[in-house]
């Protein structure tokens, strides 16, 4: 076996922190090359690379979160991100039940459904799908068809900063392309819990999301858009995000670590939303938003670099054995 | 339990292995329908260790390359009895689910 193939290997454990490396990367390696050896083979599989590069980065993340705290961040990501949506899907695009409908214009009628127009149908399709995925056993796709939606987001964005490619555009907005992306990446760090409970988590996240869409057409007596939603609720939101805040920090100090980390990191999403609401309408609130959000990151760090002493303690226990 | 934890620890009942050895061991259990990545395999070590169902069973160096095995502990043994008695009592039911719809089926099938 080429000494090129183990130096490929060891590069490919760059991935993983330095701590596990030092005790288990010799081992892995010694694992690897057998599996080549067995295959006949001189060179890494692509799927190999991806899939260390994928593991390592859940190792990372696994020393600075609990594996229950990461399920549960992932669940509520996915429950969520199927929600908003899907309450854009049936409140705005589709509105059947619109209470404005006689006085004013409906995007079904403006726009038809139209994917290209407005991408919210993409979205809806690509996270129900991810849905579906997460309920069969295996979960196989999950992860892929989450990473589509992802770059989806992150692409739509882009197509939003330069107007003049989107004549008739009807949407999706930046603050919810960066809402989207976020929950996206917060499904990716876990397992989500599958069944029931999954289906419940959404059809929940669904209720409270739609209710609050379409409230906001109601007390406004207008369509429901996607900009008034967040304008109406930036407010109220920044008020419950801090209370949750301060829930998350007492719950930190009383040791609840994976409670703790699973509030503060599930509030990202929206903290993320919020940040680019605010620095686009109200430049002042936004930069108090960002020093929050400075706090919020500087209690994560102390709650996870104690998780990550205490896990460490673990780790080292278990190799001594 | 997920797939993976379940054939390594299968694989485990038999005896303490390595790496490769867990690998070979899953993708027999499985009738080939498993293959399991090393990184798959390496996180779902660390997690039954922190969960001290697997512990490590000493390393050796063969033609340069090193080796860790792994044994079963006394939680791990347990917990795989209970998974197996879990799967069985599933197939058993299904079992008796297909067979009573085999029964009631009229003869000749569908037109």
């Amino acid at each position: 076996m080429s000494v090129d193939l183990e130096r490929l290997y060891r590069r490919a454990l760059a991935w993983y922190p330095k701590v596990w490396r030092e005790k288990n990367a010799d081992v892995m390696v010694g694992t690897l090359l057998d599996v080549a050896e067995a295959d006949h083979r001189t060179h890494p599989r692509a799927s190999e690379l991806a899939g260390l590069a994928a593991s390592g980065l859940s190792t990372r993340l696994g020393m600075f979160l609990e594996p229950s705290a990461r399920n549960a961040i992932s669940t509520i990501a996915l429950a969520t991100g199927v929600a908003y949506p899907l309450a854009y899907f049936a409140i705005q695009l589709w509105s059947p039940w619109s209470i404005t409908r006689d006085s004013n214009w409906r995007y079904a009628e403006a726009v038809g459904f139209n994917a290209i127009v407005n991408p919210g149908l993409i979205f809806a399709a690509l996270w129900t799908v991810a849905l579906a995925l997460a309920l069969t056993p295996r979960q196989r796709g999950l992860q892929s068809v989450t990473a589509v939606a992802i770059l989806a987001s992150a692409a739509f964005s882009v197509v939003n900063y330069f107007p003049e490619t989107r004549p008739g555009w009807y949407g999706l907005k930046t603050t919810t392309m960066v809402f989207l992306a976020t929950l996206g990446l917060l499904v990716l760090i876990g397992t989500p819990i599958r069944g029931r409970r999954l289906v419940l988590c959404a059809g929940v996240a669904f209720v409270v999301i739609a209710g609050a869409y379409a409230f906001t057409g109601i007390a406004l007596h207008s369509p429901v858009d996607e900009r008034m939603f967040w304008n109406s609720f930036s407010g109220p939101l920044a008020l419950v995000l801090g209370g949750v805040t301060l829930v998350a920090v007492m719950l930190g100090i009383t040791r609840r670590t994976g409670i703790a980390q699973t509030i503060t990191i599930s509030m990202a999403p929206w903290v993320a939303a919020l940040l680019i609401r605010f620095l686009s309408h109200d430049p002042w609130s936004g930069l108090a938003l960002i020093g929050i959000v400075g706090a919020l990151v500087g209690f994560g760090a102390a709650i996870g670099a104690a998780f990550h002493r205490s896990s460490t303690v673990r780790r080292e226990d278990f190799t001594r054995l | 339990m997920r797939e993976p934890t379940f054939l390594v620890l299968a694989a485990l009942a038999g005896g303490k292995k390595h790496g490769y050895g867990l690998i070979a061991d899953a993708k027999q259990l499985s009738d080939g329908r498993v293959v399991l990545g090393v990184g798959t395999l390496y996180a779902v070590l660390d997690r039954l260790g922190e969960q001290g169902l697997v512990a490590s069973a000493g390393e050796e160096i063969v033609d340069g390359r090193h080796r860790r095995y792994y044994e079963l502990t006394d939680t791990g043994l347990t917990a795989l009895e209970a998974q197996i008695e879990r799967l069985e009592s599933n197939a058993t039911k299904a079992r008796k689910n297909l067979a009573a719809r085999v029964s009631t089926q009229p003869a000749g099938g569908l037109a």
